[in-house]
């Protein structure tokens, strides 16, 4: 019989996020205007590292590539957030897309959930290898998955597209179903 | 399983990269000019080395981007990785063995 917590906390906690606000941001990090633009509407510069993260009162920002980030915003905000960095945005070459309605976050806690996402992803996601802030897009089992691990906690944030979602929901409560079935 | 450290995002594993075949290959200036067999070597030729292979691959499950890696076809070293529009490593230091 599998012990369902672990030192009385759950060994693992999977949930489906509250719906988001996203916009999939492209530009040239080296440009001040660029740079300027986002902060000026966001609250913060895209983070230039690869994998990074950074927050801002008004929304999250992930490294997706070297000239693309995702900003994850209030969802009701997220049609106004696109038009005001279109605004700041206006003459550089750039883009902003609305996507949040296309992408869908799941949320893994707990002490078991390095071991759950280690059955089916590549990525060393130790929280000593994967820590804070941290973010990386990459393959949960056979779904393209962008990984976000927000803070300190163990809790880490899996973002997959909408038809992609009930599978990774699935496949997640299967990997975890060891650490917390109770017979 | 091949380990190839994409010059963005470092190590990861090759499930995460597609291979976009032998890196380098120009196309022609003025292909009107080309006779259908000169066409056709540029089209379907390739070089299909045992040893160093130059290769363009993506990082299509990371960051997204194309790059180059030098491979040994034999043992599936990495050799080296190196970003579009970078001369290759043995370009650069002259030893092209
Ligand atoms: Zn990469």
């Amino acid at each position: 019989m599998a012990d369902p917590t672990v030192r009385g906390v759950p060994a693992v906690t999977l949930a489906r996020c509250p719906p988001r606000g996203r916009i999939n941001l492209r530009g040239n990090c080296a440009d001040p205007a660029f740079r300027a633009g986002v902060a000026s509407t966001i609250g913060t510069e895209p983070p230039p590292a690869a994998n990074t993260s950074r927050s801002a009162g008004r929304g999250v920002i992930l490294w997706l590539g070297p000239d693309e980030w995702l900003a994850e915003v209030a969802p009701a905000a997220e049609t106004a957030f696109a038009a005001a960095l279109e605004d700041a945005l206006s003459g550089l070459h750039a883009s902003v897309v609305a996507v949040g309605d296309g992408l869908v976050t799941l949320s893994l806690s707990g002490p078991r959930s390095v071991d759950v996402l280690a059955k089916g992803m590549t990525l060393d996601v130790d929280p000593d290898r994967f820590p804070a802030g941290r973010c990386a897009r990459s393959l949960l089992a056979k779904a393209p998955v962008l990984l976000h691990r927000p803070g300190t906690e163990l809790l880490y944030e899996v973002t997959v597209a909408r038809s992609f979602s009930h599978y990774a929901l699935r496949w997640l409560h299967d990997a975890a179903l060891e650490y917390v079935q109770t017979l | 399983m091949l380990l190839i450290a994409c010059p963005w995002c470092g190590q990861r594993d090759e499930s995460e990269f597609t291979c976009g075949g032998e890196a380098h290959i120009q196309r022609p200036p003025d292909p009107d000019a080309l006779s259908d067999p000169e066409w056709a070597d540029y089209l379907f030729m390739r070089a299909n080395p045992k040893g160093r292979h130059r290769e363009r691959w993506c990082h299509t499950h990371g960051c997204g981007r194309w790059f180059n890696v030098e491979r040994h076809t034999v043992t599936h070293d990495v050799l080296s990785v190196y970003r579009m529009g970078e001369a290759p490593p043995d370009d650069r230091d002259g030893d092209p063995s």
